[in-house]
């Protein structure tokens, strides 16, 4: 097979269970982990040939325990994506462009504060989700353009000690979109409408955006209620539901034990 | 193919159909599976296609059973009551031919509010996997209640069969799915076994525990109430080669790591048996629309018409599979569309001699309340943390079989959620929502949405409906409107029985007591404007309410002991055709109060043995 790439030919062999499995040392729906990994997981896909079914990479049984090894054709096909210098292929969805520094960063102070949560942009990743929540709500939800007014506003009132009412009026009591990117940080919707047509009235906030980046799984809402996104809960602790949740996450279903 | 004639061609790749097809490659027959839909497969080489479903579910607006799975209008099924196909609309769901999503055509005063999908693997592709048995009394609570002296219950009849005759199909059915469940349970209510659940029970919920600890030991109208666990087909160890249930709370529409049970297990399973030395053969043709079952003069059937499809839309020929043996598996639906589009003689159509094909649609309409859940002291909101793990773990089974009640209305069975208030408000985005709308925001909001979410609860009590004059009105008709294959589509008229809606009346009151016993505060609404939206009388008072669909397509071709009362008899088998099979859930004359997936299967893995057997002569 000519050009084997990680999006075309490598990303699909992997299961949302294979990735669960996993995702306390790497995440096999990104493509640099699956990279820095691959010859690793080359190695665990093949039986060693000695009993107890161990694969080549020691001390590792041969992966995927669950349904079963693969067939020797998708092997191949991994060791053809090595052999070719593990190309990247096209990503399902392309990033924006994010506005520039200082408008990110008041775009992500302002969502600090307005969702209750004092963390959305520590890391690279979370910065680059602010970035798309930006543009989303650019062509989702802000048709009168008053992104620039009101994080103007918020610029202003930000360096006061105790801003509190001034954000209850001056931004929540005045700018509409203040509320969408409440909604759309907790739930990933928009109030994007789908196309008309006769007979047909659609659902408020009901548009989620694109699944291939998998939006819907960054939802605070269930950050906010100690539970996890519905069809994505990477606990691996057993039964975690039987349990409480702690302060922490734990058993809330996407506690991560990272290894 | 069209030329081959198999042993036993069977209509539909659901549980029923896949099941049976397994058992009769395992015993040595050549068989043909036909089903309308798509095959979406389970296992390894085609993981890609199975995350596309997790993917669409993830985008869907609303997140009703068919929101992940394939539809095309060559195999079409239909939504949620108004819900539009590409789930980000609402439609009016009465007499609307046109509108998206109503494939099936409705025309009673309320909505039958459940679905079904058409594809390999059919309507357990969406199922919760709720695997309870029936109690010994569910299969003669007419004469064993006298209900058969009302006159509102004229023409009702107790099953064919009794429990010990289904018992042995009970314990091969739960092996077959991967039944996770304490029999103990079960024989309390005298529901005994005679063999082990293959695994133990999925261990309860936080909720349920913290449920029991209130309501455990308390009574409400002389029975107790007890949460117990649910058998359920969904894995509590590994097995069969899929793994334990991790608690992606996502059971109703999609297991994303297949810990639960679906159909596409056996049709994989027969598909492995199939050539192997003293095996028979499997042909799985899906995108292969039956349209018509024919027969020979002695009544036989001698055919099954169907047309295949692709997406490009491109439709074959008509084609004929022959075989000695057909069955149809396509549920309470699909199938009496089929049989109704199939003339036979003197006017009638095939199997309808007693003219009930298509009658006695049935479900376990739902009342559901919901509410939240307080401290001791009843003066705050008590968090449980809904929204983690399987999204029913336990239930209340008391009233399943309550002697002072059964003889006056329908009995029912109290499901306890895990998701919350998802069914009925759509929550926690809901909530989420609601309190933005309120001008909340910052830490006050996340404060209250974690207060008013982790406190839900939300209970489902699913009523008995027994087949009787009052449902025969109950019905699957066709329409002069056809599908984009030429087939004309299913007209449903949902009609409920007083004994049904005298049940429900008095699961409100219990309701009632329940969350009291509890120290439940309730915030059920009743939309008048709903699609389940129903006022009535019972005991002489005017009550409306608005009752779900269970997703239980129950009824329309009744099992019997006589041929002018009943479609088929104690075997499956069709009264006016000696070798055709009519399966599934659409053969139970009443449908109790248990979840009727299990029931469903074991009565088809009986009748693969029955029709084993007659294939060895």
């Amino acid at each position: 097979m000519a050009n084997v790439t990680y999006y075309d030919n490598i990303k699909p062999l992997f299961s949302q269970y294979d990735r669960v499995m996993m995702i306390g040392r790497f995440d096999l729906f990104n493509y640099q982990d699956v990279k820095q990994w691959a010859n690793k997981l080359y190695l665990s896909l093949q039986p060693s040939g000695e009993p107890g079914g161990w694969s080549k990479l020691e001390g590792t049984h041969v992966m995927p325990k669950i349904p079963g090894p693969w067939p020797q054709e998708w092997v191949d096909i991994f060791k053809q994506w090595i052999d070719g210098g593990c190309l990247e292929g096209t990503p399902p969805f392309t990033v924006p462009a994010p506005p520039d520094a200082n408008t990110l960063k008041l775009f992500i102070s302002l969502s600090e504060v307005l969702t209750g949560f004092s963390d959305l942009g520590a890391t690279p990743d979370q910065q680059e989700l602010a970035g798309i929540y930006y543009n989303r709500l650019l062509t989702e939800s802000d048709s009168g353009n008053t992104m620039p007014q009101m994080l103007n506003a918020w610029s202003t009132i930000s360096t006061q000690a105790n801003p509190e009412a001034e954000i209850a009026t001056q931004i929540i009591g005045t700018f509409a979109l203040s509320k969408d990117l409440i909604i759309l940080w907790y739930n990933t919707t928009t109030n994007k409408k789908p196309a008309t047509r006769p007979g047909v009235t659609p659902l408020d906030y009901s548009y989620y955006g694109t699944p291939d980046f998998n939006q819907f799984q960054e939802g605070l809402v269930w950050k906010a209620t100690g539970s996890h996104p519905t069809a994505y809960a990477p606990e691996n602790s057993p039964f975690y539901w039987r349990l409480q949740p702690e302060e922490d996450g734990k058993y809330s279903g996407q506690w991560i034990f990272t290894r | 193919m069209a030329n081959q004639q198999y042993d036993a061609v069977i209509v539909g790749a659901g549980i029923t159909g896949a099941m049976m097809a397994y058992k009769l490659v395992d015993a040595g027959y050549n068989v043909l599976v036909l089903d309308a839909g798509d095959h979406v497969p389970n296992v390894a080489p085609q993981h890609p296609v199975k995350q596309d479903n997790i993917n669409k579910l993830f985008a869907a607006g609303i997140k009703d059973p068919s929101a992940p799975w394939p539809s095309s209008q060559y195999a079409p099924r239909p939504t949620s009551p108004g819900v539009s196909n590409d789930h980000t609309s609402i439609v009016g769901w009465k007499n609307n031919e046109t509108a998206d999503g109503n494939y099936m055509i409705q025309t009673g005063d309320s909505a039958f509010g459940s679905t079904y999908e058409r594809m390999v693997g059919g309507t357990t592709k969406h199922w919760l996997g709720t695997c309870l048995r029936f109690l010994p009394d569910d299969f003669k609570v007419v004469s064993k209640y006298k209900l058969n002296t009302r006159a509102d219950m004229a023409g009702a009849i107790d099953w064919p069969i009794a429990y010990s005759d289904i018992e042995p199909y009970y314990s091969q059915a739960e092996w077959e799915i991967g039944v996770s469940g304490d029999p103990a349970v079960d024989e309390a209510m005298g529901a005994t076994h005679s063999k082990p659940y293959p695994m133990v029970p999925i261990p309860q919920s936080y909720l349920d525990q913290q449920l029991g600890g209130r309501v455990n030991g308390k009574q409400i109208n002389g029975i107790a109430l007890n949460v117990v666990s649910t058998a359920q087909g969904r894995n509590s160890k590994q097995y069969d080669n899929r793994p334990a249930c991790m608690g992606n709370s996502s059971c109703v529409p999609i297991c994303p790591i297949n810990a639960k049970y679906d159909a596409q297990v056996h049709i994989e399973k027969a598909q492995k048996l199939s050539g192997q030395p003293g095996k028979g053969k499997l042909t799985v043709s899906w995108r292969s629309v039956a349209y018509q079952v024919t027969t020979a003069a002695d009544d036989s059937i001698n055919g099954v018409k169907y047309k295949t499809w692709a997406p490009g839309g491109v439709i074959s020929a008509e084609q004929t599979a022959t075989g000695r043996i057909y069955v149809i598996a396509t549920h309470a639906i699909e199938a009496p569309k089929l049989l109704l589009n199939s003339p036979w003689k003197n006017g009638k159509t095939v199997a309808n001699s007693s003219d009930l094909v298509g009658r006695n649609l049935m479900d376990h309409i739902c009342l559901v309340v919901w509410g939240n859940f307080l401290t001791e002291d009843g003066k705050d909101l008590q968090n449980i943390y809904p929204f983690r793990g399987p999204l029913s773990t336990s239930g209340i089974e008391g009233f399943r079989n309550d002697p002072n009640q059964r003889s006056k209305t329908a009995a029912f069975r109290i499901e306890v959620g895990n998701d919350g208030w998802t069914w009925p408000t759509s929550a926690p985005q809901s909530d989420l929502v609601d309190l933005v709308k309120q001008n909340m925001w910052g830490t006050a909001l996340r404060t209250q949405l974690a207060r008013q979410v982790q406190s839900q609860i939300r209970f489902a009590l699913e009523m008995e409906t027994i087949s009787c004059d009052q449902t025969k009105n109950s019905t699957v008709r066709l329409s002069n409107i056809k599908d984009a294959m030429g087939i004309p589509r299913p007209v449903v008229n949902y009609v409920l029985p007083q004994y049904t809606l005298d049940g429900y009346a008095y699961a409100m009151d219990v309701a009632n007591q329940l969350f009291a016993a509890a120290g439940i505060e309730s915030h059920t609404t009743v939309d008048k404007n709903g699609s389940g939206a129903l006022t009535f009388t019972s005991g002489g008072k005017q009550i409306t309410i608005e009752y779900r669909g269970a997703g239980h397509l129950i009824g329309t071709h009744r099992m019997g002991d006589q041929s002018t009362n009943s479609v088929v008899n104690k075997e499956l088998q069709a009264w006016d055709h000696n070798n055709l099979y009519l399966v599934g859930c659409g053969v139970f004359p009443t449908t109790a109060t248990s979840n009727p997936t299990l029931t469903a299967a074991a009565l088809a893995l009986s009748a693969a043995d029955t029709i084993a057997a007659r294939l060895k002569t």
